[in-house]
């Protein structure tokens, strides 16, 4: 599109002012990527570096820029904060990255009917606050509250804080107010009410759908009242065994934790390796569990769930290291000074899978020579968000590319187990080919939203190089198959020491 | 050239995780991410090293163009308290600016300032016998062994004179012997510092902290909190833990704290009866974030009986009032933009007069005011003379 690009410019500017848009080489540059690091040589395949970078303020402004967008055939996409790992918000083919976070007012609050109106660009802890002050809150969110978005979320269709108790991202949402690729303002359910009524559910066909079918302009959130009491307590097992059967009673009793979530050892002695955090690792799993809700019945579920893992072979551990663990849920990553790369990959597996699931990652990790830190998240009674993360080194390119072998051996295993990988953005379109009814049926309901294919080509449903052919799934997997292979042969990648920063003056 | 010489690799750490974006106030008011820690590690990052695709893709930016938005920083750290793994982006933003300003050349007005410290002792460009023109009547200048030794700073000395005659005066009314270093006074060397000089403010640091060994006095004082931080953290980290002999440094809102409670200093009769005033509290960026000193302001104003409000980002967490790491010299704009808001939340929570206790954040509101409707204080002058 360049020698378009400077009418289409100034076109954009005169719908959202000229500070609010860009054609600086640092600026496309900056929105080029999003948290995980994409080596140089991926320029080659994709085209990632967007023309334009465009904040809208409304979606009347969203809409006119698609109107734009639409008539030119120029790439839009959506990006929220950019904390996704799989290049949702990343373009395949430059175009327009519309910046949504300039959208970041919240709307309103209606007490009565325990609901927040909100812009894409509020983050959800934005959310969580200014419900806090109404003695309201939400019922789950995602782990990058601080930075992720209300449409990022929602776009990738994620899990979260509290998705035990009360779902996904698109379990909170009552309402979305969308854009549609020819510029159309939807409204795809009802802000007062659930949607339960006939008809299709139109707000879950955008809940997890990368951008691909149109841009959510304002969302419409479930909230709960604030619980009077919070109670988070956790347990360590020597044996896997072990900690996967008292996973299993839980889920099989009728208790409803807020939140239920495990790491390995390894995450925690990652962490003693950055800062001398000085956690104890003498157990292989450590589950967290918190309840929440009114006070007594807090105290019962606590007591009933801790009778049935200490049954189990749970030990408790002590209440500040407990706190410890649980002021570290946002910040997953920290080790990642060992690094310096790290990579996480999420898979859903059923929960009668987790023992296999988690061997069959140590086992794999081990043979491509990684190091792995393994965390997991129940979404819900048979639903398990594995999330392992490996230490890789971007600057070494081969070895880089070698390890991104291990993503696409755990999304096989997931498989083969009964479930499926989290996310499929610019890069894993190829694991749709096994439904082939599915893909086909997903992409004639993009064309028929977006027949002109600008919203966020080249993603979910397909991962379409730069040239305009779309990477053949045998292709991907040959790719991924010798990139094992390299990555069996090269020399480990050993985790860095990180030197002893005690003792220096804060 | 090779950019990645000898520079900082925090590029390397950042996890991209967004979180400083949102705190950051430089991207309050630019808003693309270009301007955020992030982004600008991010550019950093490929300012590094040589990338043939990029070379190849035609993506290639010049390492000015790249490091550009390391300028355009308040340096207020609050981007460090959001950091998912922790690193100190004040010191490396500060060590990179000076690494990379001495291999690509930027703005001069910085160089001048740079100049101004060096040749004048001031970074005002004033001359250095005047440095203590408007307060010598109010000190006995190198007094031995005195309780108080003042260290006025380089805006206080000859901006905020008014300021520094009030600090003294109010310490020489509680019964304390009070002396000053007075043109010998250099500047603390915090900006250089700022600008990445590490080995100029080395230099600047020892002759500083000889004289004030020299004077003897049991307390260095300052109402600066970019000199305080220099004295209380940066000096010992230079010269050796005990550079001053024992000597405590205190912020003057810590030393009118203990006088307070011993009864010695009260409100200033003035402020007491102005009734339309609603007084607001900002927390300096390098006294509260910079130096954990957050109780003792809020204390001292309870003690002299000052109803005050908070703004919703407070202590550790603060917003930066849009004058810190030199950004009034680099882009003017920018910081006022950043101030003004400052102005508009201080509204929004019903206050229409901001104390603070930083000749920096003073200077700065003072500068980015809007017209008649809004009050701008030092806590001293809230406080009465004897």
């Amino acid at each position: 599109m360049s020698e378009m690009s400077n009418e289409i410019f100034s076109e954009i500017c005169k719908i959202v002012g000229n500070e609010n848009a860009s054609m600086r080489k640092l600026d496309r540059e900056v929105y080029s990527h999003d948290i995980s690091p994409l080596p140089g040589v991926f320029g080659l395949v994709f085209d990632t570096l967007p023309d334009i970078v465009v904040r809208p303020g409304n979606s009347q402004e969203v809409s006119n820029i698609v109107k734009v967008a639409y008539k030119k055939q120029i790439p839009v996409i959506p990006r929220g904060a950019g904390t996704w790992g799989l290049g949702g918000a990343v373009p395949a083919f430059g175009g327009i990255v519309l910046d949504m976070t300039r959208m970041n007012k919240i709307h309103s609050i209606d007490k009565d009917n325990l609901c927040i109106t909100a812009e894409p660009g509020v983050t959800w802890k934005k959310i969580d606050d200014f419900a806090a002050k109404n003695s309201l809150g939400l019922g789950a969110y995602p782990s990058s509250a601080p930075a992720a978005t209300v449409g990022g979320w929602l776009g990738t269709g994620g899990v979260g804080l509290g998705t035990y108790k009360y779902g996904g991202a698109g379990d909170q949402v009552r309402t979305l107010e969308v854009v549609l690729p020819d510029g159309r303002i939807i409204e795809t359910g009802f802000e007062k009410v659930a949607n339960n009524s006939t008809g299709f559910d139109l707000t879950r066909l955008f809940v997890g759908s990368e951008g691909t079918l149109g841009i959510i302009t304002k969302a419409t959130i479930k909230l709960r009242p604030k619980p009077k009491s919070t109670n988070v307590f956790a347990f360590d097992f020597s044996e896997l065994e072990d900690a996967c059967m008292s996973i299993r009673k839980i889920v099989h009793s009728n208790l409803r934790p807020w939140h239920l979530g495990f790491f390995d050892s390894d995450h925690y002695r990652f962490l003693n390796l950055t800062e001398n955090s000085k956690f104890t690792c003498d157990f292989k799993i450590r589950l967290i569990i918190v309840f929440e809700g009114e006070k007594e019945i807090v105290e019962n579920e606590c007591n009933i769930c801790k009778n049935i893992i200490e049954k189990c072979k749970g030990r408790e551990v002590d209440k500040e290291e407990t706190i410890k663990c649980w002021e570290e849920r946002y910040y997953e990553f920290r080790a990642k000074h060992l690094g310096p790369t790290v990579v996480p990959y999420e898979v859903f597996v059923p929960v009668s899978g987790i023992k296999e699931a988690i061997e069959q990652t140590e086992k794999l990790a081990k043979s491509l020579k990684l190091t792995i830190g393994i965390g997991a998240t129940l979404c819900d009674e048979n639903t398990v968000a594995l999330m392992p993360y490996y230490f890789s080194d971007e600057s070494k390119v081969v070895r880089f590319l070698s390890h991104l072998s291990f993503t696409k051996k755990l999304a096989d295993m997931s498989i083969s187990l009964g479930g499926h990988p989290a996310g499929l953005g610019l890069f894993y379109a190829p694991f749709l080919a096994k439904r082939a009814n599915v893909l086909e049926l997903m992409t004639d309901i993009k064309c028929a939203l977006d027949p002109k294919n600008i919203m966020n080509p080249g993603k979910l449903i397909e991962s379409s190089t730069r040239y305009g052919f779309n990477i053949p799934p045998f292709a991907f997997r040959a790719g991924l198959e010798m990139f094992a292979l390299a990555s069996k042969i090269l020399p480990r990648q050993e985790i860095k020491m990180v030197e002893n920063k005690e003792g220096k003056e804060t | 050239m090779n950019p990645s010489k000898d520079m900082p690799k925090e590029y390397e750490i950042c996890l991209s995780c967004g979180y400083c974006t949102n705190v950051c106030p430089v991207v309050q008011v630019r808003g693309f991410e270009t301007y955020s820690p992030r982004g600008k590690l991010y550019a950093i990052k490929k300012a590094s090293k040589f990338s043939f695709f990029d070379c190849l893709l035609g993506r290639k930016i010049e390492v000015k163009e790249l490091s550009k938005p390391v300028f355009e920083c308040t340096l207020c750290g609050r981007c460090e308290v959001a950091c998912h793994t922790r690193l100190k982006l004040v010191d490396f933003f500060e060590d990179y600016r000076g690494k990379i300003a001495k291999k690509i050349s930027y703005d001069d007005r910085q160089e001048k300032m740079i100049e101004s410290i060096k040749k004048n002792g001031n970074s005002l460009n004033q001359p250095r016998e005047k440095r203590d023109n408007f307060y010598k009547f109010e000190y006995e200048k190198n007094k031995r062994n005195a309780d108080v030794l003042y260290f006025a700073g380089c805006l206080t000395s000859y901006v905020y004179f008014d300021l520094q005659r009030r600090i003294i005066k109010i310490l020489k009314s509680s019964g304390l012997e009070v002396s000053s270093l007075g043109n010998e006074e250099e500047c603390c060397g915090r900006v250089l510092r700022m600008l990445g000089r590490f080995e100029d403010f080395a230099e600047i640091a020892k002759r500083n902290a000889e004289r004030i060994k020299a004077t003897g006095a049991k307390i260095v004082v300052t109402g600066c909190p970019g000199c305080y931080k220099a004295l209380k953290y940066h000096y010992p980290e230079v010269l050796g833990k005990d550079v001053f002999n024992g000597m405590r440094v205190l912020h003057t809102t810590e030393i009118f704290l203990e006088l307070a409670k011993e009864g010695k200093i009260s409100i200033r009769r003035k402020m007491q009866k102005s009734e339309s005033m609603e007084y607001i509290w900002h927390d300096p960026c390098e006294l509260s974030r910079g130096c954990g000193v957050i109780d003792a302001p809020r204390e001292l104003l309870a003690t002299l009986g000052i109803k005050f409000k908070e703004y919703e980002s407070k202590g550790y967490d603060s917003e930066c009032c849009g004058g810190g790491g030199a950004l009034r010299a680099i882009e003017e704009e920018l910081c006022k933009s950043i101030s003004l808001k400052k102005f508009e939340h201080a509204k929004e929570l019903g206050s229409n007069a901001i104390i603070t206790s930083c000749p920096n954040c003073l200077s700065t509101f003072e500068f980015a005011r809007p017209e008649g409707k809004y009050f701008v204080y030092d806590i001293s002058e809230l406080i009465d003379i004897k």
